[in-house]
């Protein structure tokens, strides 16, 4: 892969909390990069840090009291450590962010139109009448109707979905390197998340966006993702195209995801189920961070960490059951 | 033989304003709803958040007094009882310990200041079983054991738990009282992926052991699928369609349901089906619902009077009901 | 108690401010149980020999250098020939050592023993010489030994105007959440428009109502009342709101669906989880409650003399020249301020412990 193709490049990034009881290892050396025009998706269960990796790459996790080590590589420079200030051009412009709750991503108080206007102040035009031209394309753009009405109403006004949209909108309108999307359809029921995922698929090939898109729901990296990269508990477990996750997943974890999923076969049966529950932050296991609850689990996995194998080309997987370049499904 | 059984039931929720709360409008949050429940039996109802799913599950356990219709509860000696009109205190203690519930938020449903002994004892206390300490005692330890919890997290709080366990110990107070239909409003949404098929499988096996019977409520189609023998599709206020859950699988009538179901991610990166089809528009108001069929602004198929004339429900033969003017005969 | 409690108390402690506050409440509340053995002399006892003389030093040694124990030196009094004010000068021939467990007045301690010991003071009759801590007032009266019997009101009269007002407003509150409706409506109305007047004007309409002629432990009480007339509002409201959120919390409904009664969830439910918040509206409520009471007797409404408190006892500083001639006087107001910090103090902690997210703020 050459240098260029990498629009974000994140290396042994590590975001602690202090809790109250000891430290909170949220992000726990993670690395991971983002090539041009591909749709990654993180996919982990709550509480496994997908929110705080994108925080930090956001600079929206204040540190101190947080520590953040590591090197998130964009444009050749790293993000770790920049100041707030240097922050600002980066943020809402070059990458921009979307939020699960759009009802909390919006100030009640302003209209739709203020809101975004401001973004385009800040970064791209200060002339009012080219600036809401600009917006009421874009709104026209993620199929809002009458979007020259809706640009002076509030946020109150709309529904999740609309809002959804008009986050997206937003997101949009400084063509942005880097869109990360957290979980953008999770507070969407699912006739309003499929019109949402369909826009935004619809928009990526458009534009040939990057976008990080996180979410716990796998049927939706299954119609959104070019790769998939699955966490848990801090850490990334799994990194495959999404074909090779849905084809052959190796990590024990992830094939008890896929396997969680309700089928129509297993009516008047059982459904596969992982044994035990998600660890808290404070309280990860040693070794294999997945151990308590591994149906495969060996002698050296309560003790020593695996590390990341290169299975092939697009997929490693961190788990002591397989070695570089050898392909040993178990099943 | 029939545990509940509800007769055009409906419910408004006045919206009031002014000084003095004069009613201004209503959200009208279930509309003439008939349902029956045998023995034994798990009724699902999905629909869209809004549509009226926990509103509909309140009701038939009488935390909420319905606008309109009757409720007709069968207790185990086969006497019928109407609960929506002033009942005795006999009946409605037998009611009490017959009907039970689970919620969808594990972190909601405890009482954060009692420890898990106690909040399972206050169904068994309140009902009056179980009088001596070393009897309850054993009780309470059968039935944690009978959820997949161990005894002795009797005397911990739930702020130690899991969302998974928290669950685990909702399922066990509503277990103790023995009843004979728990309704369960999205026992599993809230839960870590992972650990929803544990409780659905708890969930399932339960009801097996003491033919229970169930009103599974939940947005995922699939959930309701496995859990249920008849499924009921609700919109806005309204049930759409209602027939045994293989029948709606194999064969959706209601444009809503089939709308629903091709809303389902594919789980196939080769067949990435959300691009193919399209719904427009979302659920309007339910304080303002549309004329006609409440599904016509978005109906793909939608004809000219649905915009006037309310579908009524329809059979269509093996207890398959559809509200839609196409199944007209 | 359970991890949470312990949570709370670990963060409890750790607040300096509330532990020094905590502390001196401690103190404080400690002179308000000793206060007649406290004080050298009787508040009520004036004499004319001691017309606003100023704070009495305390002394260890003698002219010579030699150490006496702490004494302090009768005063000797003169007459300014410019402006005829008295003014004391130390006689440093008559040396009176200041002694612990004295025989003076006679008061009842608690209202059950007769007894005239004192835990300091002078052997010699007040005529010969006075230990004046804090000064003497116009009529010759030791301010030390006033603060200390003042402190019987103020510091008590919060406690129990909260007390009662936390009673009324609780179950006000309570009723007004849980069964809602036109009870509901009324009293919130009801209470919106008497908190739409400023406080201290109203505690004042309300004091003036007391009938002058009143003995003192009946105006004691009626200033209480008057104080938790008021004071209950604020709470009500707020546990109003609190029980309308808990109302609709689903351990309610499931507590309801198994049939709990009414009573039992407002005992079991509602009240524990109200419990935490209303100590600590309680702690922030009493400092109003002591401002109260000193600003209606400080504008002469409230406490009577002889009897006493701390808004009363300020009142004689109210002149810019009495502050100037006899600045001792504003000693009781700093015992106010500490009183109330204290309790802020103490307020603040609870709060941060009990409630991080800071919800009782947001009711
Ligand atoms: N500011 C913070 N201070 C302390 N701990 C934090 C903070 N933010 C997050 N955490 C902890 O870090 C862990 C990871 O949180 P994160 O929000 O990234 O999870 P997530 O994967 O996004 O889960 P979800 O699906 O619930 O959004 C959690 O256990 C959380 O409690
Ligand atoms: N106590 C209430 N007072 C007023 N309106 C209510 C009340 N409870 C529910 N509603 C309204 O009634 C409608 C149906 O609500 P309900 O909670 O039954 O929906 P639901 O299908 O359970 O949705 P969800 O999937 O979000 O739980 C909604 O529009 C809701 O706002
Ligand atoms: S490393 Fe060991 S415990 Fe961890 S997933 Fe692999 S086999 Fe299981
Ligand atoms: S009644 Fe008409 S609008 Fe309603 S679902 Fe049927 S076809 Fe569509
Ligand atoms: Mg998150
Ligand atoms: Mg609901």
């Amino acid at each position: 892969m050459t240098y260029e193709n990498k629009v974000i490049d994140v290396k042994n990034l590590k975001t602690y909390f202090r809790g109250y009881d000891g430290m909170i290892k949220a992000v726990d050396g993670i690395s991971f990069f983002l090539k041009k025009g591909e749709v990654l998706s993180l996919v982990g269960e709550s509480g496994c840090g997908k929110s705080v990796t994108v925080n930090t790459i956001m600079g929206l996790i204040k540190s101190p009291p947080a520590t953040v080590s590591g090197e998130i590589i964009y444009n050749g420079k790293n993000l770790v450590g920049l100041k707030q200030n240097e922050f600002k051009n980066i943020r809402g412009n070059k990458i921009s962010m979307i939020f699960q709750e759009p009802m909390s991503s919006f100030d009640p108080l302003y209209t739709i139109g203020q809101q975004i206007n401001e973004i385009v102040k800040t970064h791209i035009t200060s002339n009012n009448e080219e600036s809401k031209k600009l917006i009421i394309h874009a709104l026209k753009n993620v199929n809002i109707p009458e979007p020259e009405k809706r640009y002076n109403e509030y946020p109150h006004e709309m529904s999740g979905g609309m809002l959804q949209r008009i986050l997206i909108a937003m997101a949009l309108i400084t063509n942005p390197d880097i869109i990360i999307a957290d979980e953008p359809t999770t507070a969407l029921d699912v006739t309003i998340q499929a019109q949402v995922l369909k826009l935004m698929k619809e928009l990526q090939k458009q534009y040939n966006s990057s976008i990080i898109f996180i979410t716990h729901d796998l049927g939706i990296v299954s119609e959104i993702a070019d790769r998939v990269h699955v966490m848990y508990a801090g850490k990334i477990i799994e990194k495959a195209s999404v074909q090779e996750i849905f084809d052959h997943p190796l990590h024990p974890y992830t094939q008890g995801l896929l396997n969680s999923r309700v089928k129509k076969e297993y009516k008047g049966r059982d459904l596969p189920f992982i044994e035990g529950y998600v660890p808290k932050p404070n309280e990860f296991p040693n070794g294999c961070r997945f151990n308590p609850r591994c149906p495969f689990k060996k002698d050296i996995c309560t003790s020593e960490e695996p590390k990341e194998s290169l299975i092939n080309e697009e997929h490693s997987v961190c788990c002591w059951l397989y070695k570089e370049g050898e392909n040993n499904e178990n099943s | 033989m029939k545990i509940l059984e509800a007769i055009s039931l409906k419910k408004y929720f006045p919206i009031r304003s002014g000084v003095f709360l004069q009613v201004c409008g209503n959200v009208k949050a279930l509309e003439k709803a008939d349902i029956k429940i045998e023995q034994g039996q798990t009724i699902g109802v999905v629909g869209e958040s809004g549509c009226g799913k926990s509103t509909l599950g309140k009701l038939l356990l009488k935390l909420y007094d319905p606008t309109d219709g009757k409720i007709i509860y069968t207790d185990k000696e086969n006497n019928s009882y109407d609960i929506t009109s002033r009942i005795s205190k006999t009946v409605a203690s037998k009611f009490r310990r017959d009907v039970q519930m689970i919620f969808q938020n594990p972190f909601d449903s405890l009482d954060p200041r009692m420890n898990i002994y106690d909040i399972i004892k206050e169904p068994i206390a309140a009902n009056g079983m179980y009088k001596n300490k070393r009897e309850m005692n054993n009780y309470i330890a059968s039935l944690l054991t009978g959820v997949g919890l161990y005894p002795e997290y009797a005397s911990r709080y739930p702020h130690e738990f899991s969302g998974g366990q928290r669950q685990r110990i909702a399922i066990a107070r509503a277990m103790a009282v023995m009843p004979r239909l728990i309704v369960c409003d999205e026992p599993t949404s809230a839960l870590d992926v992972s650990v929803q098929s544990q409780i659905i499988n708890l969930l399932k096996h339960i009801q097996q052991e003491n033919r229970m019977s169930l009103i599974f409520i939940s947005h995922n189609l699939d959930v309701v699928h496995h859990m249920s023998d008849r499924i009921i599709v609700m919109y806005l206020g309204n049930i759409v369609e209602s027939c045994a859950s293989e029948e709606l699988f194999n064969n959706p009538l209601h444009p809503y349901t089939k709308t629903l179901m091709s809303c389902i991610p594919a789980w196939n990166p080769k067949e990435k089906k959300l691009g193919k089809t399209i719904t427009d528009g979302e659920p309007p108001s339910p304080i303002n619902p549309p004329n006609g069929c409440p599904f016509h602004p978005r109906c793909p198929v939608k004809m000219d009077e649905c915009e006037k004339v309310k579908p009524m429900a329809y059979d269509c033969g093996e207890g398959h009901s559809v509200s839609c003017h196409l199944y007209k005969k | 108690m359970n991890s949470t409690g312990k949570r709370i108390m670990k963060s409890f402690f750790r607040h300096k401010l509330g532990m020094i506050g905590l502390v001196i409440l401690i103190l404080m509340y400690l002179m308000v149980l000793m206060a007649d053995f406290i004080s050298p002399y009787n508040y009520a006892t004036t004499s004319s020999g001691y017309v606003n003389a100023p704070p009495t030093k305390i002394h260890f040694f003698d002219e010579s250098g030699k150490f006496r124990g702490p004494f302090i030196y009768a005063l000797k009094k003169s007459r300014d020939p410019v402006t005829y004010m008295l003014s004391f000068t130390e006689d440093k021939s008559r040396i009176v050592p200041v002694k612990f467990f004295v025989k003076g007045d006679e008061y009842s301690f608690w209202g059950i023993w007769k007894t005239n010991i004192h835990l300091f003071g002078v052997e010699e009759p007040s005529s010969s010489a006075m230990l004046l801590l804090f000064g003497a007032d116009r009529f010759g009266r030791d301010l030390f030994s006033r603060t200390m019997a003042g402190s019987k009101v103020s510091m008590t009269v919060g406690l129990i105007g909260t007390f009662i007002s936390v009673v009324i407003g609780a179950i006000i509150g309570a009723l007004s959440g849980f069964y809602g409706g036109w009870i509901d409506i009324l009293l919130q109305r009801f209470i919106e428009l008497l908190r739409s007047f400023p406080r201290i004007p109203l505690w004042l309409a309300f004091a003036t109502i007391l009938p002058p002629n009143w003995p003192s432990t009946w105006v004691y009480m009626g200033i209480v009342a008057v104080l938790s007339l008021i004071g209950w509002m604020g709470i009500a409201r707020v546990v109003r709101g609190m029980v309308l959120s808990l109302r609709e919390k689903d351990f309610v409904l499931a507590a309801k669906i198994s049939g709990v009664s009414g009573y039992k969830i407002v005992i079991k439910h509602l009240i524990p989880n109200t419990l935490s918040y209303l100590i600590v509206v309680t702690t922030l409520s009493i400092p109003g409650m002591i401002l109260g009471e000193s600003s209606i007797s400080f504008l002469g409404l409230g406490i009577k003399e002889p009897m006493t408190s701390w808004g009363l006892l300020l009142k004689q500083a109210q002149s810019l020249s009495a502050l100037q001639t006899t600045p001792w006087l504003v000693i009781p107001g700093i015992f106010i301020m500490l009183a109330v910090l204290s309790f802020n103090f103490v307020g603040d902690a609870l709060r941060d412990a009990v409630d991080p997210y800071r919800t009782v703020d947001k009711l």
